[in-house]
């Protein structure tokens, strides 16, 4: 195992995390397609790093070396210790088990949808949701639809419909296979959510007319109708209500140096995740396996 | 994508929607919700004809009206709407919330914030 191999998805897992921290103001939009291809290049280095030299062990028994020996080129650069590749191993495992439960926790998530653009839930608890499918249906509940009044709901459906229409679901699910990779990526995760509820905050303010401080009082009154009910609905990424309200009711906070910031983040992870997975050897695994 | 739906599913779902949320919900707002990919004047016509059955009943609204569902549920036929999806709230926590729930600093924070801006 290298120090050339490692140190640079280390440095990339550090920057990512850092940048979980950080507040950006940048526009919704960007911040959310940004921030989930600095997750995925992240979680992939990883990934591969572990694969590599969980596979330079097997290289190293009876069925590894049969194979090598009709396709050279697949051998690993560096020589990899019983130990590394064994950790490789089992952090392998443990990566590929929690991608299966994420994906598994969203199908289930979105069973029982099927075919509906609208289910509503028979009970008094506040819950609003997008479930994507073919076609994507808005679930939410009657306690929440008796909560708002009229505008306030078309408020909720335009917002519940954005994500829906712009796939957000998409680099939902790119997040959360990256922290299932990478764990400590979680604050980073929570930033993806928070972009993408600011993304459909923006378009439920242009679908009723431009009325921010109406989608934001809208916002509010079924946090606090939440919390009210008391309702066991997890708490993960709790403090982000206030951020969007003050994103909607404020001026847009832009600075310059954030925006540089966040530019230099991007393509610091970028080319600690490219001269980590070593962009050349990979493309020439890829020429041998199309025959050159 | 436009859906053909008959007219008859139509003015049930719109109801099942009306007693759902078991107060007044304007045109718009039943264009939206119900059936976006239809034309305005379609649902107008669900509404007006609803009413014209006496299943609804309405109120002025400045330009508008606002409909309310007359009788109660256990009247109606189509269930196609209302679903007790079990762990909703679990569901909804592994995709995308329209709100988390709120610690209490985040309450006080957001009545302050809204407070400000009425």
């Amino acid at each position: 195992m290298s120090i050339s191999l490692i140190l640079p998805g280390i440095a990339a897992v550090l920057v990512a995390v850092a940048a979980g921290f950080m507040r950006w103001s940048i526009a919704p939009r960007t911040a959310m397609r940004v921030l989930t291809a600095v997750a995925a290049l992240t979680s992939t280095t990883v990934f591969v790093v572990a694969a590599t030299t969980a596979g330079g062990l097997v290289g190293r028994s009876g069925i590894g070396l049969a194979i090598l020996e009709r396709c050279p080129r697949l051998s690993a650069h560096h020589q990899v210790g019983t130990l590394e590749g064994l950790l490789s191993v089992v952090a392998l495992g443990f990566m590929v088990f929690r991608m299966c439960r994420v994906v598994r926790v969203r199908r289930w998530a979105v069973s029982g949808t099927k075919g509906r653009h609208l289910a509503i839930l028979d009970t008094d608890e506040p819950i609003a949701y997008a479930a994507p499918g073919k076609p994507g249906c808005v679930v939410v509940s009657r306690g929440l639809l008796r909560e708002l009044d009229s505008n306030e709901r078309r408020v909720l459906f335009a917002h519940e419909r954005a994500h829906l229409a712009q796939n957000h679901h998409r680099y939902l699910l790119v997040g959360a296979l990256a922290h299932a990779v990478v764990p400590v990526l979680g604050r980073l995760v929570r930033q993806i959510q928070l972009a993408t509820e600011r993304c459909a905050d923006e378009v439920a303010v242009a679908a009723t007319g431009g009325d921010r401080e109406a989608v934001a009082a809208t916002i509010g009154r079924a946090a606090l109708a939440t919390a009210a009910f008391g309702g066991t609905l997890g708490a993960f990424g709790g403090g982000s209500i206030p951020v969007r309200v003050e994103a909607l009711l404020g001026e847009p906070d832009r600075s310059v140096v954030t925006g540089l910031l966040f530019v230099a983040v991007a393509v610091a992870v970028g080319a600690l995740a490219a001269s980590s997975l070593q962009m050349h050897h990979l493309y020439g695994l890829a020429a041998h396996v199309c025959g050159q | 994508m436009r859906s053909r739906r008959p007219m008859g599913a139509l003015e049930d779902q719109v109801m099942e929607y009306l007693w759902s949320v078991a107060g007044p919900a304007t045109p718009a707002e039943v264009h939206e919700v119900i059936a976006p990919e239809l034309a305005y004047t379609t649902v107008m016509t669900v509404l007006t004809r609803l009413y014209e059955k006496g299943r609804v009943t309405r109120d002025r609204r400045g330009r508008a009206y606002a409909y309310v569902a007359v009788g109660s549920e256990a009247d109606h036929v189509a269930e196609e709407m209302t679903t007790s999806l079990f762990d909703a709230g679990d569901r909804a926590a592994a995709l995308s919330r329209f709100v988390d729930s709120l610690d209490s600093d985040d309450a006080t924070v957001l009545r302050k914030l809204l407070g400000r801006s009425k």
